[in-house]
């Protein structure tokens, strides 16, 4: 049930993205809400957790856009992990750290995802990116934590996605 | 540490290993995708199109949205009147739009019909990241679509056909960091390469182009035809700056591009290009 709603969750945020999100840029760029599903998964639940469903949600759209198998697989499995590091260090029901493991979490995605992109022969001015994708990003993904988060964090430690103990 | 953890370390590395492999794998170059993708792409289809209907919808309403306060009946009935009005002239509004859109393609394939045979096709979706450009539409092999084909908007050029399935077509914008396309500055006819940055910076840069070029803001860009699959004389976008390459041998120009990639809702399939036929004064060749 949680993974099917976590899969569900992961769909409408894929297709929301390629469709309405594409209306309402800022500063040219549209926001990674499945990196930021990641993120929060990973922040509350651990690394491990973190790294399997950054892997799974990855290599799900991988597989929708058919190139580069992998290069969104690998960047939020990395991602997934290295949030998770946070989750017994830091306080998870604030709204501010959980804003800044977010952003800083985007920013260490979106940079991985660019140096993938180097290792398969896409080479973009680092400026470029940095400027135009990454930090924007990370700003953008820092909004919605602000709007997202509190949601996802009742949900995750109350409500339908709470892992159960076994 | 202990046997486990080396255990699970070999395991996380050959998982990181074989996915890098397989990321080399499918970059955009291969000949054609798997059944299994085709079939994906091809579900997907539909369920595209509905929702980009509902965010067209949705920025219908921001845009149209209305005062209202707390009035007396007539007042209230008068508002109501209003607003239906208000809604029917929107959408008069939209029609008149799709109208001169129309409008203007059809004149374009008029003008462009001597010289390529084009097919009407519209989008339905967009790829969901920042960095990549590339956009579905909604025509496949079923309509003649074959990969590598160019495509255009009366503005200028858009890109090519990246990805063919059976209903869809996905087409690769010139301003994704995979793009390149052979170009010239119309003004000089000095050769290069407009390549794509990332996607979302909107922009794209006319690389190879020669140190010593007379190339200034305010010049055209159009394609060359060189590399054979963009057709030559389309217009790409103006020039906003150029520098020389840090220690290299070339120019580097900054260039905006005509089309204005986040809203295009139709484009041309270039199906077909006619060569012209050039009779050579020869001996018998009246």
């Amino acid at each position: 049930m949680r993974a099917l709603l976590l899969f569900l969750i992961t769909a409408v945020a894929l297709v929301l993205q390629a469709t309405i999100f594409d209306f309402i840029r800022i500063f040219g760029v549209k926001p990674d809400l499945v990196l930021l599903l990641v993120i929060f998964y990973g922040f509350i639940h651990g690394s491990k957790e973190g790294a399997y469903f950054g892997f799974l949600s990855g290599l799900f759209i991988d597989f929708l856009s058919g190139q580069y198998i992998g290069l969104n697989a690998l960047s939020k499995m990395a991602v997934g992990y290295f949030v998770g590091l946070g989750e017994t260090k830091l306080y998870k029901e604030n709204i501010f750290i959980a804003t800044i493991v977010s952003m800083v979490g985007t920013v260490i995605g979106q940079t991985i995802y660019y140096l993938l992109l180097l290792v398969t022969g896409i080479h973009i001015p680092f400026i470029n990116g940095l400027f135009h994708v990454i930090i924007p990003i990370a700003v953008y993904n820092g909004i919605f934590t602000i709007l997202l988060y509190g949601r996802f964090y009742r949900s995750s430690t109350r409500g339908l996605l709470r892992i159960r103990e076994m | 540490m202990n046997r486990k953890n080396y255990k699970k370390i070999f395991m996380v590395s050959v998982l990181v290993l074989i996915t890098l492999m397989v990321m080399k794998l499918t970059s955009l170059d291969r000949a054609e995708i798997t059944p299994i993708e085709k079939g994906v792409k091809d579900t997907l289809a539909p369920v595209q199109k509905v929702t980009m209907g509902f965010a067209k919808g949705v920025q219908n309403v921001f845009s149209s949205i209305t005062t209202y306060g707390k009035l007396t009946e007539e007042n209230k009935n008068l508002k109501e009147e209003i607003r239906a009005l208000k809604s029917k002239l929107n959408q008069v509004k939209e029609y008149k739009i799709q109208n001169q859109r129309l409008k203007q393609l059809l004149q374009y394939k008029e003008n462009t019909v001597e010289q390529h045979q084009l097919l009407l096709a519209r989008v339905i979706g967009r790829d969901p990241g920042n960095w990549f450009g590339t956009i579905t539409l909604n025509r496949g092999a079923e309509d003649g679509v074959q990969k590598d084909m160019a495509v255009v908007v009366p503005e200028g050029l858009v890109g090519r056909v990246a990805v063919v399935s059976t209903h869809t077509a996905e087409v690769l914008l010139i301003t994704d960091p995979r793009s390149g396309v052979g170009a010239v500055v119309q003004e000089n006819q000095e050769p290069g390469v407009v390549e794509g940055v990332a996607n979302s910076t909107g922009m794209v840069r006319m690389i190879h182009l020669k140190k010593d070029a007379p190339v200034e803001p305010g010049q055209e860009v159009i394609s060359s035809g060189v590399g054979g699959i963009y057709p030559s004389g389309v217009r790409i976008g103006e020039i906003t700056s150029a520098e020389n390459d840090p220690g290299g041998l070339f120019k580097t120009a900054e260039v905006s591009p005509f089309v204005n990639f986040r809203t295009i809702r139709d484009v041309f399939i270039v199906t077909n290009v006619y060569k012209p036929k050039i009779n050579l004064p020869l001996e018998g060749n009246q």
